[in-house]
Order: structure tokens, then sequence, then C-alpha cells
């Protein structure tokens, strides 16, 4: 080997060792600061909808339009639409993800030490609601929000879900999913789902809602 | 609400505290000082922040006030009496390559730099003068003598000389 080539090498693998506090403190602020923004989309997801919903329901009601009088308010319709489909209510659901299952599934142990502290397992807790989701999770240093968008679903009935974060902008889930006994299974439909993510939203989630 | 001047300075000390630990470290080999430098160049850079931010790149300002701080440094580290020196080993045992660690802690403070600007940076020789205040000629008679050094040193062999 050249002398060059090993300085090179040597240094950079030196200089590798030098992980400022600062660093590792502003690794953990941008990840607080992509899932805030995961939690503003989310919100802002719901605002839109209600708001257009209601925009969109006082105009069909007639009032929106000038000098009409409008539609009894015991007639107005309470949805725009019903789907023909049965859908999940309004729910919050909790399941237990282990570090085991992350690291099989392909996640950086040395990521999951900085995540999880000693913890083997990290509860997940799955908040649906007509319109829009949102995921949290407890980390080392308490819940966190993570994931969130919006909740449809395709012809066939199966959930649908948009994620608005800006870690997986407008990735889709499609998942079949099954109400039994207080309990809601999802699988996935199409089997595009990545390893992680099978792991964050497949199985059986128990309902948190007491 | 933040100021402007508050916001930028987060971003650039977001921007070059890591790059820079690291350069300067490889000058130092002292993680602890290379932080404290690097923190006193980016606090160098908010004390002058009128003139800083009307350069094209305030962030080359950061790295070349904190080089010439490690420079100085490691020269005032050379000067220390041997046996002050002895009392504060460097532990180059626990980095992933020590030979090349004590090979480049052996040069002169200038040489060092110049090599950890060359092989780490990967600068040409301009820039290496222009950061260090030095003509393109001195950076190449450094380069010279430090790869001449560093061969010995490490057994491995000199391809070609540094003409960039």
């Amino acid at each position: 080997m050249s002398v060059d080539d090993r300085l090179r090498a040597g240094l950079a693998a030196n200089a590798a060792t030098v992980r400022p506090a600062e660093e590792l403190r502003l690794d953990a602020v941008r990840r607080r600061h992509r899932r805030r923004h995961a939690l503003v989309a989310g919100a802002l997801v719901v605002v839109l909808l209600v708001g257009g919903g209601a925009a969109l329901g006082w105009l069909l009601s007639g009032q929106g339009s000038t000098g009409g009088r409008g539609v009894d308010p015991a007639d107005a319709p309470t949805t725009l639409s019903s789907p023909s489909h049965p859908v999940i209510p309004a729910s919050n659901w909790r399941k237990v993800v282990t570090r085991d299952e992350l690291v099989a599934a392909g996640e950086d142990p040395a990521s999951l030490r900085e995540h999880l502290g000693s913890a083997e397992q990290m509860p997940v807790l799955l908040a649906l609601s007509q319109d829009v989701f949102s995921q949290s999770a407890r980390y080392a240093g308490g819940w966190s929000g993570g994931d969130a968008g919006r909740v449809s679903y395709d012809d066939e009935g199966r959930l649908v879900l948009t994620s608005s974060s800006t870690g997986c902008f407008r990735c889709v889930f499609t998942l079949d999913w099954r109400l039994e006994a207080g309990e809601l299974h999802l699988s996935d439909a199409t089997g595009a789902l990545d390893p992680v993510d099978r792991v964050m939203y497949l199985g059986t989630w128990r309902s948190a809602d007491g | 609400m933040r100021s402007l001047e508050q916001q930028e300075y987060d971003w650039y000390f977001r921007a070059c505290f890591a790059p820079v630990s690291r350069t300067v470290f490889l000058i130092v080999h002292d993680r602890m000082l290379a932080e404290d430098v690097t923190q006193e160049a980016l606090y160098q850079m908010l004390r002058h922040s009128r003139t800083v931010s009307t350069y094209e790149r305030p962030e080359a300002w950061v790295r070349r006030v904190a080089i010439r701080m490690a420079v100085r440094e490691a020269q005032r580290a050379a000067a220390r009496p041997a046996k002050e020196r002895l009392a504060q080993p460097v532990p180059h045992h626990e980095l992933p390559d020590p030979d090349v660690a004590r090979a480049v802690a052996v040069l002169a403070p200038m040489q060092r730099a110049v090599v950890v600007l060359f092989y780490w940076e990967d600068r040409p020789v301009h820039e290496i003068a222009e950061l260090l205040g030095v003509s393109d000629s001195t950076v190449k008679q450094h380069l010279h003598r430090a790869r001449h050094r560093l061969a010995a040193v490490l057994g491995e062999e000199e391809v070609d000389d540094v003409r960039r």
C-alpha cells in the first residue's frame, strides 16, 4: 500500500471516532423535528378535512347560497355519503413491538439502543378516525409521535393509510383488516410493506379505549 | 421569535460543528480540545456575525479560524516540556488506526495540519495554503517532508510526489 492510501484510510478511520455530543443531541432534535412535522401534517389534514367537510356541508345544505333559507336543520344529512362497505370506527389501538422483531426486520441495533435504551419492548399506539391516523410509540425518552396521515378505504373495503410524515411522505399501506372481540387484525393486502413497516403495522392490535 | 441571526447561527452550528471537530481532532489529537476549539471558532463567528455574514461562505471562515487555532494549540502542546506531555498521554491505542495517529502526531504542527487537510479533507494545495495563510510552495514543502517521514515511520512506499 502506498503511504497516501494508508494515510487516507487511517485518518478517515480515526476521524470517524469523533462523535461530538452536540451531533448526537442534534440527531435527537432532528428526529423530534421529523416527528413533530408528522404530527403537524396529520393535524393539518384533520383541519382541512373537517373544514372542507363543514364548508361543503354548509354549501350543500343551501346556507351557502344567497337568499335561500336552506333546509330545516332536522332534515339536514349528517354525512355526505355513506361507504358501501364497513369501516373501522374511530378508535385507538395498542400493541407491543419487541427489539428482536425490529432487529429481525433489519433495524440497526445501534440506532435501536439509542431509541429504546435498555428496553426490550416498545408499546405502539395507533389512533384511527374516519379520515386520519397517527402512530406513536414509547421510546427511551417517553411517548413520541411517529407516522401519521390519511385514512381511506379502497373499493374492496381494504384500509388504505397514506402517510403525510416527512420520513415516508405519500407512502401508501394497503391493509386487510378484521375486527374481532375487541381486537383489530391487520395484514398486508399487497405484499408491498417493507419489513419494519410490517412489524410496526401488521398483526393484532388490542383496543386502547378501555 | 428567534432572530434571523440566531437562526443562521444555529444552521452554521449544525453544519460545521461535527465535521470541523473531526479535522481539528486529527490535528490536536484531543477530543475535548477539538470540541472546545470548534466551539470557540463558532463563537468568533457569532461575535463577528455582521462581517462574517457578508462573506460568500461563512462556514469556510469558521473552518479557517478553527484550523488556525488548532495549529496554535498543537504548537503550544509541542512547546510544553516533555515530562508535562508524558503526564497527559494521548490514548492513540483507542483509535482504529493507532499507527497512523502516532506517526502523524510526531510531525511538526504545520506539517500535521497540511497532512490532515490534504489526506482527510482532500483539499488541493492552493486551498490549504489559503486556509493556513502560507504560500503554495510552503504547503508543498511541508507535504513532501511529511510524506517522506510518514512513509519511513509507517513502512509504506512513496509512490510519487505531490503535485496538486
